[in-house]
């Protein structure tokens, strides 16, 4: 088993490349190999591929949107559990499937390492509701100070 | 008769053309409150990436920096983090306007709330050293309300308060009930505000000569946001302050009338 196998891979899912840069920076930091989508359709082949152990999701993207991602994700049996992170400009999603995670743009690096971190320490954890961030354990708001 | 009738038919079409003219005007008003709004979410992205690398850069994770780079690299992401307290002011603008701003009404607790507030803010005091009192009556009744905005009322007129203290002042916030209302005043030792001031002190982006002349920063938004909370909560805000004699901020709100507990 080479290095690389033994890396934990996250995937994600971004439109925005340069966001795509900084979050991807941040979870090689963290020693985990990055695959990358920028689109919807994109993450769900990239998923069935390489088997990540957590996907971070952009909501707003080109094409199907990431609550339709995490759709299709959950409806295959591989991928009913695994951890997800949104990482998204709504503060106020008016629907949503249970994620893991929710941290609103922008983010403080430190919120994604942390929650990140955690997520794939831990494995699978209970959803919260999507609908309701603010109301969330797991929801990291920034919020000014 | 013809008179009357060409009278009422007059009438009619004045009101119709009313209602038309009241109907445009509120989706105009619905059109900036979206505009806002959805250019206020965009803004968000690049800011993302702006705070993100610029977190990253004085975090050393491109390499080690000097004083200079770090000092140049801190001004940046201050001013990032005002552009983005603008952006979070002018969308919970946006959303309290377009009446999007979900209130859920419930019996509020404004003395708890006070309570909370100062301890957190107690547990991370101000670089002037503000001293905050809290003078609290004990069973308030509760007011009908959002807790998190009502919060949101209370927390602005606290970091105004304490933006505008002297060094080492004292910020005074009290809780009572007056009648029917609760009442939430929120005093300080500054310097006062110019009468000439004070009428348009909850107007959009206005900041005080004070503000201007101290460089205290601020959005010119947070007194527009607190009196629009207030308003729609059914209360009202006053401010009551004489240069040199510090101001106080006057928040009235309608008790709750709970049904008894059966």
């Amino acid at each position: 088993m080479n290095a690389m196998e033994t890396q934990s891979t996250v995937l994600l899912v971004e439109d925005d490349s340069d966001i795509r840069g900084l979050l991807r920076r941040r979870m090689e930091r963290l020693g985990h190999r990055v695959v990358e989508a920028a689109t919807g359709e994109a993450a769900i082949s990239l998923a069935r591929l390489h088997h990540p152990v957590l996907v971070m999701l952009d909501i707003l993207l080109p094409g199907i949107d990431g609550w339709e991602v995490l759709r299709r994700l959950r409806a295959d049996d591989e991928f009913a559990d695994i951890p997800v992170m949104v990482v998204s400009i709504l503060d106020d999603p008016e629907s949503g499937e249970p994620v893991q995670g929710y941290v609103l743009k922008p983010f403080r690096t430190a919120e994604i390492d942390e929650l990140a971190g955690r997520l794939i320490a831990t494995g699978v954890v209970a959803p919260v509701d999507a609908g309701r961030p603010d109301d969330e354990v797991e929801h990291t708001h920034r919020g000014h100070q | 008769m013809a008179a009357d009738l060409a009278t009422a038919l007059t009438h009619a079409r004045l009101y119709e053309q009313e209602a038309e003219m009241v109907q445009q005007l509120r989706n105009l008003d619905q059109a900036k409150s979206d505009f806002v709004s959805s250019v206020s979410h965009e803004l968000r992205t690049p800011l993302t990436s702006i705070r993100g690398y610029v977190e990253m850069l004085i975090d050393g994770d491109a390499g080690e920096l000097d004083a200079e780079q770090q000092q140049m690299l801190g001004v940046v992401e201050r001013n990032a983090d005002r552009l983005l307290a603008l952006i979070e002011d002018l969308l919970t603008l946006s959303r309290i306007e377009s009446g999007s701003f979900r209130v859920a009404p419930a019996p509020v607790r404004l003395g708890e709330i006070t309570e909370g507030l100062l301890a957190e803010m107690v547990a991370q005091p101000s670089a002037q050293g503000v001293q905050l009192v809290g003078e609290i009556e004990s069973d308030l009744p509760p007011v009908l309300g959002d807790a998190g905005q009502l919060e949101r009322v209370l927390m602005n007129l606290l970091s105004n308060a304490i933006k505008f203290s002297p060094d080492g002042g004292r910020v005074v916030v009290r809780a009572s009930v007056d009648g029917d209302e609760v009442v939430l005043e929120v005093s300080d030792e500054g310097m006062g505000i110019p009468m000439d001031e004070q009428e348009k002190l909850f107007s959009r982006f206005f900041r005080s000569s004070a503000a201007q002349e101290r460089a205290i920063q601020g959005t010119g938004l947070g007194l527009v946001i607190v009196k629009s909370i207030v308003e729609n909560h059914h209360g009202r805000i006053d401010v009551r302050s004489l240069p040199g004699d510090g101001t106080t901020f006057t928040v009235r709100l309608p008790t709750a009338r709970i049904p008894a507990e059966v």
